[in-house]
């Protein structure tokens, strides 16, 4: 099935996926972004920048491709939050006309990478992550779940 | 869904802006008012304003009762306008009144940013104001409102009244003839020494048909002079003169500040021409200002860098040097911005030092001595509620009774002192009373019931001792009131400052005061921090906690495992030592040359384990990211994070936090 609204997706290839996501949450593309280790982070966060002088975490894919390639940090902002991205490689822009949406398994979300949808450009399956419910399970999971008793 | 439709959610912030700028204004008048214990024309018109512009906003916010409210003050103030003049010997209850009034809609404007804000009850006010309004409408009219009642045809016109100076009503002697050229006369000869001056009737010289109504009501003089008493005296000892009886005192408005000198302007609530020179600016819009400002220095510091790795220095010394200085011009000015001016907390001081004196039944006289000097408001706002803590103690704690001062041969209002001065970077504030002072020797008492004494008593300063009022619990009060008693108000102070980058030192005589003095910085929350290292990862440590750094290889032999946990023996005792690697699951080794820590906080103290030290600093400690949420520092330890010249950044850490979770456990156990 074609995709309704028609509009453009940022996107980004890693080591096995592609992943793409929608322009309204993206802040800024902050090449070579220095990027710090901070201490009690769960695993799936590379640390912390410094974006325009404010601290902001930082998420790694874990789609590290082994070939050197420039590394980007994407900046999201989702009502008081702000998170950055880690990803390897040159991002793109998807225009949506091209593209078809694949229909997903009915499967509870699993793990920290909410999907929004899977579509389909040139053979390829892109992974439409949703920004909006990662980052607030991420809140809920620090108010809450995180480091519990 | 809260209590505000969409519109008036969208107009919340705007109104609460304004309504705290009139509740100050609100504040600041009655203050002033009650120390007269009188209200003066230009008081009541303000006020008058104030609740007009309440009254409407309130309206359009959807806040009908508290519109009412401001609506039945209006009334209020209102019929006071028109008695003309000011009030004397206003009653305690008018004052209790309207400060009743303060409280409530500041209460309100606390809670209205809430979802499940309700408007509170305002039918109480609004009864003892309708009735206030009631009983005084229906008292006697005194001054010149009385004397226009007794008789209604002999009254200075309004217009002569809305003047400034002084209206005297003059009387003269029974039966002592052509009283209009008596009157002409004493006119003529006050003349000289007054700048204004005009009388009812006019043209006195040729009103001979007005002689007998002179002689009957005498004449209304009103002047303008530097030399007013001379010029009263001149009137009541006139030819033939009865009686001069001043009927209305109304000096020309002179901007006077708490501070008892002229005020330099200030960025308050804009009003006439000064809406053209000040604006209310969004103070998380500055904060993001100054983050843009310091992001453009770290990168022009990597410019600067890499000009010089490829060999480019003209335009090092050129263009990136112009740049850069004028980067430091912008990141000055934005400091600039954000610098308020520390007299702006006096208000507040003033309104809790009444209420205080009001329960307590003390009388004080409060001393401002501040000037022009400001402080970065987040500063501002940490040392106001430190303040506040220390003018509550000073009272419930310092001042005595006006009988035991008596008895003690002191003046019976005691006196507290708020003084500012400011030196290289820091603002140092005084409050000082006049009090009975601290007792070192109950002071030692309670801190040994407490057992706090870490060393015989007599080893201990004046200035130890004292220290000791700091600690979390600590009181010497039988009794708790609703002041103090429960040993958390200097705590607190202390926290306060500490969390201002700012110190607090005490000095005190007993029978004579204290004196309490806070050193802050004047710009940001910057605070001297010791750094450090762990692998890749950048910690820091408040430098004031930091006491001693040890080499790791020469006191090996004294770390010990005792419970599970590590510790190492220092100083005679046995601290808990905190390998920073193991407690934050950082991989690699200790290297042979690792440091140890020794830092002391308020109620523990420790080592730590690091890799290597970096050069001590003063640093901006940045708040976590709200992804994290509040309770992050409690459970990690991590308390804030600065941003290095480098770029990179460095983890602030609270070592009392660290301490304790240590001794519960590992955080990732």
């Amino acid at each position: 099935m074609g995709i309704d609204n028609v509009y453009d997706l940022l996107c980004v290839k890693g080591a096995d996926k592609t992943f793409a996501f929608e322009f309204s949450v993206v802040k800024e593309l902050c090449p070579e972004m220095q990027i710090s280790k901070m201490p009690c982070l769960p695993s799936y966060f590379a640390g912390v920048c410094n974006y325009k002088g404010e601290i902001v975490p930082v998420l790694s894919l874990k789609e590290e491709v082994y070939i050197e390639k420039r590394k980007v940090v994407i900046i999201f902002a989702y009502q008081d939050y702000q998170i950055g991205i880690l990803c390897y490689g040159e991002p793109y822009i998807l225009n949506t006309q091209s593209v078809q949406e694949i229909q997903k398994p009915e499967t509870e979300a699993d793990g920290m990478w909410t999907e929004k949808k899977l579509i389909q450009h040139d053979g390829e399956i892109v992974t439409v992550l949703d920004i909006e419910k990662i980052i607030l399970n991420l809140a809920e999971y620090f108010k809450g779940e995180y480091l519990r008793g | 869904m809260g209590y505000f439709d969409a519109d008036a959610q969208e107009m919340l912030e705007v109104y609460l802006l304004e309504a705290r700028q009139l509740t100050g204004q609100l504040n600041e008048t009655l203050l002033n008012a009650e120390k007269e214990n009188a209200f003066s024309e230009s008081e009541i018109h303000s006020i008058f304003r104030v609740m007009h512009t309440l009254k409407s906003s309130s309206a359009m916010m959807g806040l009908k009762d508290l519109s009412s409210l401001a609506h039945k003050m209006e009334d209020l103030f209102s019929y006071f306008r028109e008695q003309a003049g000011g009030i004397e010997g206003v009653q305690q209850e008018m004052f209790d009144l309207l400060y009743r009034f303060l409280d409530f809609i500041e209460d309100e404007m606390e809670r209205m940013s809430d979802e499940e804000y309700q408007p509170g009850s305002t039918e109480s006010l609004l009864d003892e104001v309708t009735k206030y309004l009631n009983d005084v409408s229906r008292e006697p009219a005194s001054g010149i409102a009385a004397a226009s009642q007794e008789e209604p045809q002999w009254a200075p016109s309004s217009e002569m009244l809305k003047r400034p100076g002084t209206i005297v009503r003059v009387r003269f002697a029974e039966g002592c003839r052509m009283e209009h050229l008596r009157a002409f006369m004493l006119i003529r000869q006050v003349k000289g020494m007054c700048t204004d001056l005009e009388s009812y009737p006019e043209d006195l010289e040729h009103a001979q048909d007005q002689a007998e109504e002179i002689g009957k009501h005498g004449i209304y003089i009103r002047f303008e002079s530097e030399q007013k008493e001379a010029v009263l005296t001149a009137l009541s000892q006139g030819l033939f003169v009865e009686s001069c009886e001043v009927m209305q005192d109304k000096a020309a408005q002179k901007e006077s500040s708490p501070c008892g000198k002229q005020k330099a302007p200030r960025p308050a609530a804009p009003q006439g021409n000064s809406e053209l020179e000040f604006l209310n600016v969004r103070s998380d819009r500055l904060d993001k200002l100054q983050n843009l400002a310091r992001e453009m220095i770290i990168q022009i510091m990597t410019l600067e860098i890499q000009l010089d790795e490829n060999g480019m220095k003209d335009i090092k010394e050129g263009a990136a040097h112009q740049i850069n200085r004028l980067i430091g011009d912008v990141e000055h000015t934005v400091m600039e911005m954000r610098m308020v001016p520390l007299e702006r907390i006096v208000p507040k001081l003033r309104r809790i030092l009444r209420d205080i004196c009001r329960d307590e039944n003390k009388e004080v006289d409060f001393e401002v001595s501040c000037g022009d000097i400001e402080a970065d408001k987040s500063v501002v706002e940490y040392v106001s509620e430190a303040l506040l803590h220390l003018i509550r103690n000073a009272v419930d704690h310092g001042i005595e009774s006006p009988q035991e001062r008596a008895a003690a041969g002191k003046a019976r209002k005691g006196k507290i002192k708020f003084s500012v001065e400011s030196t290289v970077g820091e603002v140092m504030i005084t409050i000082s009373d006049d009090g009975q002072g601290l007792d070192s020797d109950k002071i030692l008492a309670r801190a040994r019931d407490m057992g706090l004494l870490t060393k015989p008593q007599e080893e201990y300063t004046k200035s130890e001792i004292l220290n000791m009022i700091l600690h979390p619990g600590f009181t010497t009060k039988e009794e708790v009131t609703e002041y103090s008693g429960r040993g958390v108000g200097l705590d607190v102070v202390k926290n306060v400052l500490e969390n201002a980058g700012g110190n607090l030192y005490i000095d005190s005589e007993k029978g004579r005061g204290s004196t309490f003095t806070l050193v802050v910085p004047l710009t940001l929350a910057t605070m001297e921090c010791v750094r450090f290292r762990v692998e890749d990862y950048r910690f820091s440590l408040p430098a004031r906690y930091v006491h001693r750094f040890l080499e790791y290889r020469e006191n090996d032999p004294g770390v010990r495992e005792i419970n599970g946990r590590t510790y190492m023996l220092f100083e005679g005792r046995m601290v808990p030592l905190i390998d920073l690697r193991e407690f934050f699951h950082i991989e690699g080794t200790t290297p042979e040359d690792a440091t140890i820590i020794y830092a002391r906080g308020t109620e523990k103290e420790g080592c730590v384990l690091v890799d290597g030290l970096y050069e001590q600093k003063r640093i901006v400690v940045k708040q976590l990211p709200p992804l994290f949420g509040v309770d992050f520092r409690r459970k990690t330890g991590v308390s804030g994070m600065s941003i290095m010249g480098t770029g990179r950044i460095c983890t602030a850490l609270d070592l009392e936090i660290m301490l304790r979770l240590y001794e519960r456990g590992n955080v990732w156990e």
